[in-house]
């Protein structure tokens, strides 16, 4: 991919698009919420001010940029005791279903990184498989079988929401 | 992983609208002119308001010094032409260009400015002359 200067209109396109996603993903790592939307909305102001100068996808930048601020943030928090994670990460698009969206985010947390990031990617960013492999720096087809796996995760975790949502 | 529970496309699928159903929250909006100031067009338009401004400026500067030196003669064929004491206040790039060039205009404007601008000790109301009486 060449190398492209996001211009301040991809960048909130960019935010638009993937800034929801981007906020779950760097909740499986940040307990605290408000921590966590400052972790997102601080790397889009960066991207913002400075412009770098981007060499793949740029939705594999975010998520890489994201992961990197999130890592760091864990390593200087890590004397401090966690918060305790009250907030709910998903709204349900039928209004209600507290519960599911509860159960969701519990199945969701409870995924490996590596397994919880391509099914973020793929179901909340809307990326290809070929994205996500590009995005996590792996095979093909290792990101198809991570995201297979959290898939079935999920689904034995969700099984009675399901049932009950058809 | 137990290959029973192994979902074919079609429930994959469904298990996929599924999940979409839930909308991760989204963050607060960025703010609004975080990148006004560093757009290309802005930026362009302050670089040829500060070059109009410097531009105008030399114009002006340029002018100035014609009208000093009027006729386009050089700075110091126009020395020479006023008597000493009816000598104007040359520009300080006359007087520049004066003593680059090694010109005795030179030292007359600078005798020149020696008996205008220092305190004459000769004249009735000269300050030294008071205070050497006293």
């Amino acid at each position: 991919m060449p190398e492209q200067r996001l211009s301040a209109d991809d960048v909130r396109q960019l935010y638009d698009r993937h800034g929801a996603a981007l906020l779950l993903y760097a909740r499986g790592f940040v307990a605290d919420a408000g921590a966590a939307e400052d972790l997102v909305h601080g790397v889009f102001l960066n991207l913002l001010r400075t412009r770098p100068k981007v060499r793949e996808a740029p939705a594999a930048y975010l998520y890489r940029a994201v992961k990197n601020a999130a890592l760091n943030l864990q390593r200087n928090r890590a004397r401090e005791s966690p918060l305790p994670e009250q907030e709910v990460w998903f709204t349900h698009q039928g209004g209600g279903d507290r519960e599911a969206g509860l159960a969701l985010q519990s199945a969701l947390s409870e995924l490996p990184t590596e397994q919880r990031e391509a099914v973020v990617m793929r179901i909340w960013s809307g990326m290809t498989l070929e994205e996500v492999a590009e995005a996590t720096g792996v095979p093909l087809s290792t990101a198809a079988s991570r995201y297979r796996y959290a898939l079935e995760k999920l689904r034995e975790r969700l099984k009675p929401n399901e049932r009950n949502d058809e | 992983m137990n290959k029973g529970n192994r979902m074919n496309d079609e429930e994959q699928r469904r298990f996929e609208a599924f999940l979409r159903e839930f909308e991760p929250r989204r963050p607060r909006p960025l703010p609004a002119d975080e990148s006004a100031w560093r757009s290309w067009p802005r930026l362009a338009a302050a670089a040829v308001l500060v070059l109009a401004i410097g531009a105008v400026s030399l114009w002006i500067g340029v002018r100035h010094f014609a009208v000093r030196n009027a006729g386009g003669q050089p700075a110091t064929a126009n020395m020479s032409s006023v008597s000493t004491n009816q000598r104007p206040p040359i520009s300080t790039l006359a007087l520049t260009r004066a003593a680059l060039d090694g010109s005795p205009e030179f030292d007359k404007e600078m005798d020149s400015m020696a008996r205008r601008d220092l305190p004459s000790f000769n004249r009735k109301e000269s300050m030294l002359r008071v205070l050497a009486k006293e």
